[in-house]
């Protein structure tokens, strides 16, 4: 329709409009001229009555009307029960909050993000996914994450419960809680930009937080990357208590064991066996994570070698079929974890400790055999020891031990030990070697598969070692006693500095 | 006059929100919902239809077209009017698009008969054929388009679009006088 001469079509509309009929003819007689195409275009366009420009305000009108009577009302009624899809930005919840968007759906409940003008802060609002909301296991369960979160309020590692519903109502249970600004950690490990410390932040954050709960007597249970999340800032927060339980010590609680619910993957082995899972059973799943976080951090390539192995081999005892070859308790993992965080990063001086003459650090992996000064039979004569050290910049040092004893070829004990050792000893006058000693406790744990009841011994060993410089070799000679046995030596042996290498 | 005075308080909250402040959005809800609904609750009484509906789902599906894509910026509340009317008009075509889509797998067509002057069913009975329209003018004059859509989808008066468009009243009446003329021969040419 005459785009190409659009502006003077334009013009000869607007002018022809405002003429009478016969002045009208006359103007496009004299405008058009031969031009008939022109003119009739004009004239179509001219002769548009006004009844045809109503009818389209009234088509869109009806289609108003239609719309409006063919969709539910969306009002907010919390009492009937809230569908998700229609829950409005218009809609304020419980009297305050507004609603801004969806956030998701979880496994027993939806979550809005809303904005609490009372504190002028955004929150997230956690209700029972509608059409659940009257299953007595599902409103437990619900009420159980609440108490659950207001148990550890306040952790900076857990999202903060800000408010609840009254129970005393008979209106469906909510949670009013914090809003975190970041993304999951899921997301984080999928975008893969992280390097072996990040990872091991990650990793601590998460500890924390398990520790806390633990502490608590409580056990999460659905530890995975999409429950954890990255805070703008850096913060790591564990989110989503929803099938966490208070350990009960006479393991008769009411929370079902069959069907127990959790996420494919993220799941201890012993749960399939019906274990109520305690405290071993968030272990496990943390290595998982663990395991997951270093893959990502250290295919980034720059990471310590050292620092990898331990982490590496955290994880590994974490994730140990049976619980009891686990470590027992969080906070030792945590503490492990943090040891090699306070390495900063940094690669071990490769000429620590190695020159000819000079000794400075026992920092790096130091492995070989420790025997008994005297065998024993029946019972392993020489462990293996694998011990990764890591200098702290106030010349304490700490590390990871893996030891495992071996008769004949088969391992049959074995473990592994947090350990912080003390200031390292006087460096001897010449600088040619330097001692260090050592406390640490640990706890013996028997491999026999037999699942025997074994007791549980729980020991501390001393540690003697010197380092010093043997055929142009770091060695480090050590010997071994025992709190039970103080007087005799345990073991004894050499270990080699394997990295870093000279 | 349909101006609303311009709340200094309500233009700073949008300017905020277009900058991607939540909280500021949070806030301005109240104002914004009455101001598409008193759009929508326009037609609902012009049509003297049953005074009891609620344009509550129609204003729903704007903003949650709105909320994910803040537009760049803000003037005014009347400029807000203006995005409103657009999300508006998407809302009932994507509505009617999948109306018809139920009803042809029923194998309904989607002609609706009226007296056709010339034998030919006349278009412009269907929200769709006017976004149609809409879209073939824009093609020709882009601002002319807007002032149609800002009139018969935001029920916007003169005043008021020549704010939403920075022009002239003279100039918004004349766009829309030769807008409504294309659309209607757009939507029922003669021959």
């Amino acid at each position: 329709m005459y785009e190409d001469r659009w502006p003077q079509f334009d013009e000869l509309f607007e002018h022809a409009q405002s003429l009478g009929a016969t002045e009208q003819a006359v103007f496009l007689t004299n405008e058009c001229g031969e031009d008939h195409g022109l003119r009739k275009m004009l004239e179509s366009l001219l002769g548009v009555s006004l009844e045809e420009q109503d009818r389209i305000q009234s088509t869109i009108d009806d289609a108003i009307v239609a719309m409006s009577s063919a969709m539910p009302d969306s009002t907010v009624t919390l009492d009937s029960g809230l569908a998700a899809r229609t829950l409005s930005p218009m809609a304020t919840l419980y009297g305050r909050y507004q609603v801004v968007e969806v956030i998701g759906e979880g496994g027993m409940g939806q979550a809005f993000k809303a904005y609490d003008p009372f504190f002028k802060k955004m929150v997230a609002i956690k209700i029972i996914k509608s059409g659940d909301e009257h299953k007595p296991e599902t409103r437990q369960r619900f009420q159980q994450e609440m108490k659950l979160l207001a148990e550890v309020r306040g952790h900076p590692n857990i999202v903060r419960i800000l408010n609840v519903s009254d129970p005393s109502e008979n209106t469906p249970p909510y949670m009013v809680m914090e809003f975190v600004e970041g993304a999951s950690l899921k997301k984080v490990m999928d975008s893969a930009q992280f390097g072996l410390f990040e990872a091991l932040r990650y990793a601590t954050g998460v500890a924390t937080a398990l520790e806390a709960i633990h502490s608590h007597g409580i056990i999460h249970r659905d530890i995975k990357p999409s429950n954890v999340i990255i805070t703008d800032t850096g913060g790591v927060k564990l989110l989503d208590f929803g099938i966490g339980r208070f350990m009960d010590p006479n393991l008769n609680l009411f929370s079902t064991i069959l069907g127990s619910p959790g996420t494919p993957g993220w799941m201890e082995p012993e749960r399939n066996s019906g274990s109520l899972g305690d405290a071993r059973s968030d272990i496990y799943v943390f290595g998982i994570l663990l395991q997951k976080m270093l893959d990502v951090g250290i295919a980034q390539g720059d990471a310590d070698q050292t620092v990898q192995n331990a982490a590496l081999a955290i994880a590994e005892i974490c994730t140990r079929r049976d619980p009891e070859h686990r470590y027992e308790h969080i906070r030792d993992v945590n503490r492990l974890l943090n040891d090699l965080l306070r390495q900063k990063g940094e690669p071990l001086n490769p000429s620590l400790g190695v020159t000819a003459t000079q000794l400075s650090s026992v920092a790096g992996r130091w492995t070989g055999w420790l025997r008994r000064p005297t065998p024993k039979r029946d019972l392993p004569n020489r462990f293996h020891f694998e011990l990764y050290v890591v200098e702290h910049g106030n010349q304490s040092v700490s590390g990871v031990v893996l030891y495992t004893g071996w008769r004949g070829l088969k391992a049959v004990s074995s473990g592994a030990d947090v350990n912080t050792f003390g200031p390292g000893g006087d460096p001897s006058p010449e600088g040619s070697s330097i001692q260090w000693n050592a406390t640490f406790k640990t706890h013996v744990h028997h491999g026999n598969s037999s699942g025997g009841e074994q007791p549980e011994v729980a020991e501390e060993y001393f540690w003697k070692a010197t380092v010093e410089i043997r055929h142009g070799r770091p060695v480090m000679q050590v010997t071994i006693t025992r709190r039970s046995e103080e007087s005799r030596i345990f073991l004894k042996g050499d270990l080699a500095l394997r990295y870093p290498q000279n | 006059m349909h101006v609303m005075p311009t709340e200094p308080p309500v233009t700073k909250l949008l300017n905020q929100w277009c900058e991607g402040d939540e909280g500021a959005l949070a806030e301005v809800i109240p104002y914004i919902e009455k101001e598409l609904s008193r759009q929508a609750r326009a037609r609902l009484r012009k049509n003297r239809r049953d005074h009891t509906l609620q344009p509550t789902a129609l204003i729903n599906e704007m903003w949650l077209r709105l909320i994910p894509t803040p537009p760049k910026s803000l003037q005014s509340k009347a400029h807000f009017g203006g995005i409103a009317a657009k999300a508006m008009r998407n809302v009932l075509v994507d509505y009617e698009r999948s109306r018809n889509a139920e009803k042809r797998g029923g194998g309904q067509a989607n002609l609706q008969l009226d007296e056709a002057r010339d034998g030919t069913p006349p278009r412009g009975r269907s929200v769709v054929d006017i976004d149609e329209a809409i879209t073939a003018l824009a093609k020709v004059d882009a601002r002319k388009a807007e002032a149609v859509t800002l009139f018969y989808f935001g029920g916007m008066e003169q005043l008021e679009i020549a704010q939403f468009l920075g022009l002239s009243v003279a100039t918004v009446k004349r766009d829309l006088e030769m807008g409504k003329a294309w659309l209607g021969h757009y939507l029922n040419p003669r021959r």
